[in-house]
């Protein structure tokens, strides 16, 4: 379990997280979303102890992690794929970690199997793509087989199969009742893979809520309807709070209305419906809706 | 999954998912914990995994192997000289070993960029992150990489020693200078030497932790040996010859390192050898104890 009262972090006048609280129950994947610069990563480098709060703290199961007597057996994280010495190969990166705990080589060689690293695991770090970086830092997280796991972007850079793999990956490890926190950019993966969403926005929390929720929430009621006679019922539909957008000539979406009283509508009306389909609001459109005021480095239009 | 950590109502045994043997693992784990002496053994995997220290050693014994032929060749000039035979061989003997051990000016410096780029190559390649999540105690952490770091550096000035002794005392019997192997002079001679390097190669490391910069702690590390000298040189040359800045060039590092080894030898000193060495140890404490300080407590 991960919790953060009132945690805070400024880097001189810069403030990354703004006093966040938060509580990550174990047995599910909970995603960690916001814009760039919203302060994910840094959150989770104050989970690991790498950064030192400016206010609050972060405990994992209880403590701050620097507490812990066996780290690699409560909290297994990849915050940076390529935070590994390129002079080493990949086993001994894995072999020195494990060296701290006296881990067996047994169970190195059994993640080496896990993350499919097995025919590179001997080759310079210097020379793996960033899809082996992320394997082998998810070989590094695993190799305590810890209860926590903390996986920042562990997607970059990863193929279509390692993708799929991952995702696996990490509801099994929630399945078993692990406490998984996980960024990503990629939402369609995220909504593939978490239960549980925190949306951070200029450093502060603006969505903590399951993942339906969340959807449900910030997305806005639209339905699809084909008619041959969509010029009458748009025309009758049409009215403040409604919009209606459409897309060939049998075929318009209404937003502000829902199903049931479009239905109804088009029965005064004598109009024959083909379908009438309420479309639900993805995750990347509800999260870039929420998250429309808080993106800090924003993209020039295309020409 | 470690037996401690709290798990979900309802979630399922990992013995029934197919991630390899989660059960076997958690068996074979038990309570691994951290330790000084595991964190320790970590770090001198870390040391003996780089092939840049091989080099910077096989850097040491090349230039050591090259002072001991020059040293052969050498010594027939040496002792061709008719005034130093008879009473003075002893003498010379002992600066047998003398001349051959100067080159360990330059080891020294080999060593300490070893000690350097052992904890700043942490930063820049991003190591330290991985480091630190499995052993987050910083002063744990420090304390064993600067003991693996000295123990290494310990073991490669120890083979270059006997490499040295090896060699120069054959040739000594051979000129028939034999040093007398049975006073202290030339043991202090080896231990001193032997010492100084390690002592002064961890002020590398402490400036590494400190500038966490491979360059710039190197720089450093050469600037601290080599301007205090210089800079002191040209400051007793502008000031007359001054009494202060006479009595400063005593505690400028290789001055030490020269009263130090000199205990036992033949060579003149203003200190006592405890002092010089505790100055020396001073020296790589006002390093060390400032790079540890900033260690433990800036963001990693």
């Amino acid at each position: 379990m991960i919790t953060a009262s009132g945690l805070s972090k400024t880097y001189g006048e810069r403030t990354a997280v703004d006093g966040i609280s938060f509580a990550l129950e174990p047995g599910r994947v909970t995603g960690f979303l916001g814009p760039n610069g919203a302060g994910k990563s840094t959150t989770m480098r104050l989970a690991m102890g790498l950064d030192r709060p400016s206010a609050g703290q972060i405990t994992i199961n209880g403590r701050p992690f620097a507490e812990h007597r066996s780290p690699l057996r409560e909290v297994g994280a990849v915050l940076d794929a390529r935070a590994s010495h390129p002079g080493w190969t990949g086993e001994q990166q894995l072999r020195i970690l494990a060296a701290t705990h006296a881990i067996p080589k047994t169970r190195v060689q059994e993640v080496i199997e896990m993350t499919g690293l097995s025919s590179v695991a001997s080759r310079r770090i210097k020379s793996y793509s960033l899809g082996m970086s992320q394997r082998l830092g998810i070989a590094a997280a695993m190799l305590g087989d810890p209860g926590v796991l903390i996986f920042d972007e562990p997607i970059n850079g990863l193929d279509p199969e390692g993708v799929r793999w991952v995702r696996q990956l990490v509801r099994r490890l929630a399945a078993q009742g692990r406490t998984v926190f996980i960024s990503s950019h990629l939402m369609s993966e995220m909504a593939l893979t978490a239960d549980h969403l925190i949306v951070l926005g200029q450093g502060r929390i603006i969505a903590d809520q399951p993942l339906g929720d969340f959807i449900d929430a910030t997305g806005e009621t639209r339905v699809l309807v084909r008619t041959e006679d969509s010029q009458a019922l748009m025309a009758a539909l049409a009215g403040a709070g409604i919009t209606l957008i459409s897309q060939d000539a049998e075929t318009f979406e209404v937003r502000g209305m829902d199903a049931r009283s479009i239905g109804r509508r088009a029965l005064e009306l004598g109009v024959v419906l083909h379908e009438l389909a309420p479309l639900h609001s993805s995750l990347e459109e509800s999260y870039l809706k929420l998250t429309g005021d808080y993106v800090e480095h924003r993209s020039g239009g295309l020409r | 999954m470690n037996p401690n950590t709290s798990r979900a109502p309802g979630s399922t045994d990992p013995a029934t998912e197919d991630l390899p043997a989660a059960d076997a693992a958690a068996a074979a784990l038990g309570s691994a914990e951290v330790s000084f002496s595991r964190a320790l053994r970590a770090e001198w995997l870390k040391l003996t995994s780089l092939r840049l220290n091989w080099w910077l050693c096989l850097a040491a014994f090349g230039l050591m192997i090259i002072t001991l032929i020059a040293t052969v060749f050498s010594t027939r000039y040496l002792l061709s000289d008719p005034s130093l035979q008879g009473a003075g061989a002893q003498l010379t003997g002992l600066g047998l070993f003398e001349n051959a051990f100067s080159s360990f000016t330059l080891v020294t410096l080999l060593m300490g960029a070893l000690a350097a780029v052992a904890i700043t190559t942490e930063h820049a390649s991003g190591s330290i992150r991985s480091s630190l999540a499995a052993v987050p105690n910083r002063t744990m952490f420090f304390t064993a990489k600067l003991l693996a770091v000295c123990g290494f550096i310990a073991a490669i000035t120890a083979a270059l020693m006997a490499l040295c002794v090896l060699v120069l005392l054959p040739l000594a019997g051979f000129h028939d200078v034999m040093p007398p192997l049975l006073e202290p002079e030339l043991w202090w001679m080896v231990l001193s030497h032997w010492a100084v390097v390690i002592i002064i190669a961890s002020i590398g490391f402490g400036l590494g932790a400190l500038l966490r910069s491979t360059a710039g702690a190197v720089v450093g590390y050469c600037l601290l040996l080599f301007s205090g000298p210089i800079m002191l040189g040209l400051l007793l040359a502008l000031t007359d010859g001054a009494r202060w800045v006479e009595e400063l060039m005593r505690f400028e590092i290789f001055a030490l390192q020269r009263q130090f080894i000199a205990g036992s030898a033949s060579m003149a000193t203003d200190l006592s050898v405890p002092l010089a060495g505790t100055l020396l140890l001073v020296w790589a404490g006002v390093v060390l104890i400032p790079g540890w300080l900033l260690f433990t407590r800036r963001d990693a």
